[in-house]
C-alpha cells in the first residue's frame, strides 16, 4: 500500500519506528532530516500525490494538544484535538486537509509518549472536570492502525478506569475522555478489547450516493454501519457525526434513507452524542481545492462567506451555503434526529 | 511533422549532459533538432530534448531555458550516467538528490543561498525502478559507494524545474557508467565526445567514451520510455487541463453572444477570471449554458450567467458499490 517512506535520522532506529517500519513494508526508505524537507515545498501537486502518498515519519516537537474551535464539542466546555498524523488514506473531496497542506503525502508522528504526556499535563489543569480529546482532526483515527498501532497504545493509556494495566507506561487522569473520530471499519483490534467508557468511537456518516461521489477511497455506509453495530454490541460508546452534510438536488431522499439505515441498525438508545453540521471551509483552503477539482459539482453550487464579512482576516474568513439553504438541511436533519434521541445528546455544530 | 508541442497532452522533457547520451533518446522518439542560440534541442508533438553540457549550472540554465516555452503540463527527466558501487549498466531512480558538501568549498562568501536543501522525487504511481540517493558533484569522484551514485547535473536541473513543475513532475534515471571495477579514468583513449573533462580539483583528466555511454542509455531505452509514459499518464490524468478547455469554451460562447447582439464586450482581468469560474460551475453541474442572452456589456453577462446558476443543485444517485478496508 506504501511504496516509499521517508524518516527522520533522529528517529530512525528508535524501536517504535523500526516496528512502524516493519509493518509498513516499503520497497523504499528515505533517511531525511526534517519531515518538513518533503511535506512542506510548496511546488507541490496534491491530485498528483494522492494517487501514490509516501509515509514521513518524524518527531513532533510541541504543540501535541490543542483546542478545539469554539462551538466543537460534545456536551464539556473543555475541549482539545490531537493529531498523530497529518493527511489520510481516504480522499474526500471536501475534506479541508487538501486546501491546508501543500503535501498529500502522511506524516505519522512516532513519539506517542509525547502526546500521552501532554493529555495529562492538561487534563490536571482543568482538575475534576471532563475535558474531551478528539482524535481523527488531521487524520483518520483508525484508517493506518494496521501500520501505526497509534490507537493500540493510545487506548491502553486511556484505559485507566475500566481495566487497570500493569508497567510503568503513562496513564490517563480520570477525568479524560477521548473521542476517536473515523470512518474506517479497521476495527479488529477494538473487538479483541474490552470497551472503555471514556472513550467513544465517532463515525463520520453520509448517504451512500455522496460516498460514492465524494468520499473517495472510503468503506461504504453500510460497511461503516456494520462495524459500529459490531462495536456498540461489544460494548463500545457510539458516536454519529453526520458532518459535513452535502446540498443536493435530492437531499431529503438521501438524508432520509441514510437514516433509516442508521436507525434501524443500531440501538439509539445506547448511542453516545450525534453532531451535525454542514459543508464548510476557511476561504483560502476553499479557493485552493476548487482549483485542485474544478470540475466537482459540489464546490459549484452557491457558496458564500458565512461569517458575513466579520472575519478578522481574510485566512479567518469561512465559506459555506447561503444561510437559508443551511437552516432548511440543519432543520430536516435536526427532526430526524430528535425523533431518536433526546436534546442533551444531540450536538449541533456552529463553527 | 508537425514538431510543436501538443497543448492537450502531457510533454516530457529530458535533460543530458552530453551528445552522447542524447543521441539514443532522440533516435528512439524520432526528435527532429531545432535552431537554438544556446544548446542544442530537440522536439517532437509530445517530447523534447536539450543537451545542457556538463556540470549543474549549464543543467540549470537549460532546464530553465527549455521550460520556459514549454507547456506547464509537463513532465521534466534528467536522464545521464553516473558512477556508483552498483552493476556498470544498471538503471535507477533518484530517490534523494542533494549536493556534495565539496560543492561550496569554492564560494568565498559561504553556501550559495537556496542551494542546500535535497530533491525528494516521488512518483505518482508504484515505480518499478530501483532507486538510489543521488548526489551531484563538481568534481569527478571515484570514491564508489553502493548506496548513492556521483553524477554532475541533477542539482541544478532540480532546482530550476521546481521553478516551473510540481515536485511529483520532475524526476531523474541515472545509468551506472563506472563502478570500483571500471572507474572513470579508464579507457582513457577512447574515442572523444564533447566531454573531456578537467578535473579542478586533481588536475587529472577524465574522458567519456561516447560509443559506451550510447550504448548504455541505449540498452535502457525500453525502461526509460516505460518510466516516462507512466508519469505521463498519471500527469495526463490529474494534472488539471480544465483550465484550458475553460477558455476555449468561453471564447467561443463570448464570440457567439457578441456576434447575434453585434456587440463588442470587453472584459477586465477580474472580470474575466469570474467568467471563467461561473463557466466551469456550468460544466461542473452539467448545466447547458444559457442561450440567446441579450447582454449590454460583460457586467451585464455576468449577472445573467450567475442567474442562471442561482440555486441549482446536483443530484446523487447510487452508482455501485465502494471498496471496503474491513480487516
Amino acid at each position: 500500500m506504501i511504496d516509499s517512506v521517508y524518516v527522520e535520522r533522529a528517529i530512525h532506529q528508535s524501536p517504535l519506528t523500526q516496528e512502524i517500519l516493519s509493518r509498513a513494508r516499503a520497497d523504499t526508505v528515505v533517511e531525511i532530516e526534517r519531515y518538513g524537507e518533503v511535506f512542506n515545498p510548496k511546488a507541490q501537486n496534491f491530485r498528483l500525490q494522492k494517487l501514490n502518498p509516501a509515509l514521513i515519519i518524524a518527531e513532533k516537537h510541541g504543540k501535541f494538544v490543542l483546542p478545539t474551535p469554539s462551538g466543537y464539542g460534545i456536551g464539556s466546555e473543555n475541549n482539545y484535538y490531537f493529531s498523530h498524523m497529518m493527511n489520510c488514506i481516504y480522499d474526500c473531496r471536501y475534506c479541508f486537509l487538501q486546501g491546508m497542506y501543500q503535501s498529500a503525502n502522511y506524516v505519522l508522528f512516532a513519539n506517542y509518549d509525547a502526546f500521552f504526556e501532554e493529555i495529562i499535563r492538561v487534563s490536571k489543569i482543568h482538575d475534576n472536570e471532563p475535558v474531551w480529546f478528539f482524535s481523527g482532526y488531521d487524520c483518520d483515527s483508525l484508517a493506518l492502525e494496521p501500520v501505526t498501532h497509534f490507537m493500540a497504545h493510545c487506548l491502553d493509556f486511556f484505559s485507566h478506569n475500566d481495566n487497570k494495566h500493569s508497567g510503568n507506561k503513562p496513564e490517563a487522569p480520570g477525568n479524560a475522555c477521548l473521542e476517536v473520530r473515523t470512518k474506517s471499519t479497521q476495527i479488529r483490534n477494538l473487538l479483541k478489547r474490552q470497551p472503555l467508557s471514556n472513550c467513544v468511537i465517532a463515525y463520520s456518516l453520509s448517504p451512500q450516493p455522496i460516498v460514492e461521489s465524494i468520499e473517495h477511497k472510503t468503506p461504504s455506509l453500510e460497511k461503516r454501519i456494520d462495524a459500529m453495530k459490531k462495536l456498540q454490541q461489544h460494548g463500545w460508546p457510539i458516536g454519529l457525526r453526520f458532518d459535513p452534510l452535502i446540498a443536493a438536488e435530492n437531499f431529503e431522499e438521501l438524508y432520509s434513507d441514510m437514516f433509516d439505515q442508521v436507525f434501524d441498525t443500531l440501538d439509539m438508545s445506547r448511542v453516545h452524542s450525534i453532531s451535525l453540521g454542514t459543508f464548510r471551509l476557511p476561504k483560502p483552503f476553499f479557493k485552493k481545492v476548487i482549483k485542485l477539482y474544478p470540475e466537482e459539482p459540489m464546490f459549484a453550487v452557491d457558496m458564500e462567506q458565512t461569517d458575513g464579512g466579520t472575519a478578522a482576516t481574510a485566512k479567518q474568513a469561512m465559506v459555506g451555503y447561503p444561510p437559508a439553504l443551511e437552516q432548511s438541511m440543519m432543520d430536516y436533519c435536526s427532526n430526524r434526529i430528535l425523533s431518536v434521541i433526546d436534546k442533551k445528546r444531540f450536538f449541533p455544530c456552529n463553527t | 511533422m508537425d514538431t510543436r508541442p501538443n497543448k492537450r497532452t502531457i510533454h516530457t522533457l529530458f535533460v543530458t549532459a552530453l551528445q552522447a547520451e542524447a543521441t539514443p533518446l532522440v533516435a528512439h522518439y524520432r526528435l527532429k533538432a531545432l535552431r537554438t542560440r544556446a544548446f542544442r534541442f530537440y522536439q517532437s508533438a509530445n517530447v523534447s530534448l536539450v543537451v545542457c553540457g556538463i556540470g549543474e549550472t549549464a543543467a540549470a540554465s537549460a532546464t530553465s531555458f527549455a521550460l520556459g516555452f514549454l507547456p506547464a503540463h509537463c513532465t521534466a527527466i534528467n536522464i545521464g550516467i553516473a558512477g556508483s558501487d552498483n552493476p556498470v549498466g544498471s538503471l535507477f531512480q533518484a530517490s534523494t538528490i542533494c549536493r556534495d558538501n565539496t560543492c561550496d568549498e569554492k564560494t568565498a562568501h559561504g553556501p550559495r543561498p537556496g542551494m542546500h536543501r535535497s530533491f525528494y522525487p516521488h512518483l505518482p504511481f508504484k515505480g518499478e525502478l530501483p532507486t538510489l540517493r543521488v548526489t551531484t558533484v563538481v568534481n569527478p569522484r571515484i570514491d564508489y559507494m553502493s548506496d548513492c551514485c556521483f553524477e554532475m547535473e541533477a542539482y541544478g536541473f532540480c532546482f530550476a524545474a521546481r521553478q516551473f513543475l510540481a515536485a511529483e513532475q520532475v524526476h531523474c534515471l541515472k545509468v551506472i557508467s563506472d563502478n570500483p571495477g571500471a572507474p572513470l579514468d579508464s579507457p582513457p583513449d577512447s574515442k572523444l565526445d564533447n566531454s573531456e573533462y578537467q578535473s579542478n580539483q586533481s588536475n587529472q583528466t577524465f574522458r567519456f567514451d561516447a560509443a559506451t555511454i550510447s550504448n548504455l542509455i541505449h540498452a535502457q531505452l525500453g525502461n526509460i520510455e516505460n518510466f516516462s509514459t507512466q508519469l505521463a499518464s498519471a500527469c495526463q490524468k490529474n494534472l488539471s487541463t480544465t483550465t484550458d478547455d475553460t477558455e476555449s469554451a468561453l471564447a467561443a460562447y463570448i464570440s457567439q453572444i457578441e456576434n447575434s447582439n453585434d456587440i463588442q464586450m470587453h472584459f477586465s482581468e477580474s472580470r474575466h477570471q469570474q467568467l471563467l469560474r461561473l463557466l466551469s460551475r456550468y460544466l461542473a453541474l452539467g448545466k447547458e449554458l444559457p442561450q440567446n442572452l441579450n447582454p449590454g456589456n460583460s457586467k451585464d453577462l455576468l449577472n445573467l450567467l450567475e442567474t442562471g446558476i442561482a440555486g441549482y443543485l446536483p443530484g446523487y444517485t447510487s452508482k455501485n458499490a465502494t471498496p471496503s478496508d474491513t480487516n
